[in-house]
């Protein structure tokens, strides 16, 4: 298991575990961050900004500190439709 | 009978009920345009009903408070409401949570798909039939800003259902909505569009960053070239060749000269300095504020509705956690250079009340409103754009000072952004003018009024000598520690009304431009206009309203005297 913040760019995990209180597990629950969704790491942190992920065709920006509290189980390391934007 | 709009953010509510109702809100391409409720009519089979559109939110368990103000309104639906539950159909899944809640609720429910021209594009296929079948109330697709859709939505609305469920656990709804999903809709991988490929370079650091300053850029140019294109070619033309003489000679002919003619057009052939009612009443909204009012908000409402800002909100993150906020507040603050009051009005969408703190406060001190900056380009632009650009310098710097102390001084920390980014579309023409029409009315409705009283009170003191004697007493303060004269206390007082008519009231006094570039930052810094401050005090409390004033006090009088010293 790997965290969202250290996960590869470009690469799918399946969130296994969100380390949060209920208050964390309930705002990523309104945006369907749920056990077992299937999330896209898009973009690269830059000073711990904001990591934006890709999930059922929409994106979502999560801050550093969030990302860093939902943990996943990588998929594929290197995805089968590269942004060359992302290098 | 009352019909509530209810769905996630930016699923188009706002514009279903414009659509509904003929009524006119501000809609835009981010989530949380919608922060207060709005109530609308409309006839449905000759009978009356009420629409509300209610602030978009995910689920019933309140997050900040726009989320509160949502759930509240579905606490008070009565025997006979209706829901027009609203959902992205580029989202279904997500959008069901807030469904399931709300049908377990055993209210009447229609629902409308909305975004329905974008699902094919998206690769997405929805099998209607099966999602009626599952969740038993009526289905209507709808493209709200084309206006489809909208026809058999009203028809239906007296079809709605509310089919008899009992009150699932969490665990029961994601079930159940992993059923629906799985059978209803079938999601396919295509290739990114050219726009899909914009949306990742403006939101990605390294391509975002360097993007965002060139808009930026751009847009304030825009905005300083329109407002003055349409200043020097139309509305000087207008007031100073056909106008101005025109209400002169009308004046004239009733009131030839005395206390009526004086309050009526002023004493000075120029339309800022005359101070008269006709004159600068009229010149100071329409002729100088008027032009950029409309140039920011075009270029503003064009930003809202391609989905720009929130691109700009994930960019600005990193800076913003320095300073106690998270990215989103860029969104009040951007508002907030149009006007304070939906700037501070923004900041429900932010979670505690102490960004909320701290949001407003560089509202009132860092951030001058559209009315307050075309005076100052105006009057400061004269003597070159650099002086311009020193007192939005010296107002940024008062800024991210502020916030810096103020998150470290305050107890607790901001919570992290957390948002969903929109799709770029293609503004819709007829909805954007709409809504700069809108805006445009706002300010006129608002500003008008005021400047008239503001000027209409300055002219009273100053012939009964009242002027006179606060401008001697708090002389001292404006010599001693800003080096400005005292005349320029009537200013400092009209401020709390209008702070255009004041920055205004500087020019008969020939400052320098030092003086000038004191006076326009302690205008900006001191205390908010008066229609901010009672926004402020309803949205933060008497008492953090008052913190922020005293911050805004001893911001303006130490910054003043900082310039006014090192300035030499």
């Amino acid at each position: 298991m790997v965290s969202l913040a250290e996960m590869k760019v470009n690469t799918t995990g399946v969130i296994k575990q969100l380390s949060g209180g209920v208050q964390f597990r309930a705002k990523m629950n309104s945006l369907n961050f749920r056990i077992g969704k299937k999330i896209k790491k898009i973009s690269k942190s830059i000073l711990n900004s904001p990591v934006v992920v890709e999930m059922d065709n929409t994106r979502v920006a999560i801050g550093w500190g969030m990302a860093k509290k939902v943990f996943l189980e990588v998929l594929n390391e290197d995805s089968s439709h590269g942004q060359s934007e992302c290098g | 009978m009352k019909i509530l709009l209810m769905g996630n953010p930016n699923v188009g509510k706002s514009v279903i009920f414009s659509r509904l109702t003929g009524a006119h809100v501000i809609s835009s391409n981010y989530p949380g345009t919608t922060v207060g409720f709005t109530k609308g009519r409309i006839k449905i089979n000759g009978q009356q009903a009420e629409v509300i559109d209610v602030p978009g939110i995910y689920r019933l368990e309140p997050i900040s408070k726009a989320d509160e103000v949502a759930v509240k309104m579905v606490a008070e639906v009565a025997e006979g409401d209706v829901i027009i539950n609203v959902v992205d159909a580029t989202n279904l899944e997500r959008s069901l949570y807030l469904t399931m809640q709300l049908l377990e609720l055993g209210i009447p429910m229609i629902l409308a798909l909305n975004m329905w021209d974008d699902v094919k594009h998206k690769g997405i296929s929805i099998d209607l039939e099966k999602l009626r079948e599952f969740l038993q109330v009526p289905i209507i697709p709808t493209v709200a800003v084309a206006g489809e859709g909208i026809k058999e939505l009203v028809a239906n609305i007296r079809q709605a259902k509310a089919p008899k469920i009992h009150l699932h656990t969490e665990e029961e709804r994601w079930a159940d909505i992993g059923k629906i999903t799985k059978e209803a809709q079938h999601i396919t991988h295509r290739h990114h569009t050219f726009l899909e490929k914009l949306e990742d370079a403006t939101l990605m650091p390294h391509t975002g960053i360097p993007i965002a300053i060139l808009v930026l850029l751009i847009s304030f140019a825009f905005i300083r070239f329109l407002g003055e294109s349409l200043i020097n070619y139309v509305m000087d033309p207008f007031f100073y060749r056909f106008y101005g003489p025109l209400i002169i000679k009308l004046v004239k002919i009733t009131f030839p000269s005395g206390f009526f003619y004086h309050i009526l057009i002023g004493n000075s052939a120029d339309f800022v300095e005359s101070l008269g009612l006709l004159t600068s009443g009229l010149y100071v909204p329409f002729g100088m504020v008027l032009p950029y009012i409309f140039a920011f908000y075009l270029v503003l409402s064009l930003l809202e509705d391609i989905g720009y800002l929130p691109r700009l909100a994930v960019l600005a993150d990193t800076i913003m956690h320095r300073i106690g906020l998270h990215g989103f507040a860029i969104i009040s603050i951007v508002l907030g250079f149009g006007c304070n009051v939906p700037g501070a009005l923004s900041t429900r969408v932010l979670e505690t009340q102490r960004e909320k703190f701290i949001a407003s406060t560089l509202l009132c001190t860092s951030v001058p409103c559209m009315a307050q900056s075309a005076m100052i380009i105006g009057l400061v632009g004269k003597h070159g754009l650099a002086y311009v650009f020193l007192v939005y310098g010296i107002l940024t710097m008062i800024g991210i000072l502020i916030g810096l102390i103020l998150d470290r001084t305050l107890p607790g920390e901001s919570p992290e952004i957390f948002m969903e980014i929109p799709s770029y579309h293609i503004p819709h023409l007829g909805s954007l003018l709409k809504k700069l029409k809108m805006r445009i009315m706002e300010f006129l409705n608002e500003a008008v009024p005021l400047v008239l009283v503001g000027i209409l009170i300055i002219n009273i003191l100053t012939t009964v000598g009242i002027m006179n004697l606060i401008s001697s007493l708090a002389a001292p303060v404006a010599t001693r520690v800003w080096g400005l004269p005292k005349e320029v206390i009537p200013a400092m007082m009209i401020g709390f009304l209008r702070k255009d008519v004041a920055v205004g009231m500087l020019k008969p006094l020939h400052l320098s431009i030092k003086q000038l570039v004191i006076a326009s930052t302690v205008l900006a810094v001191y205390f908010p206009c008066v229609a901010t401050f009672f926004v402020l005090v309803k949205e933060l409390g008497l008492k953090d309203m008052a913190k922020a004033t005293l911050i805004m006090v001893t911001i303006s009088l130490t910054v003043g005297g900082a310039i006014n010293l090192l300035w030499r």
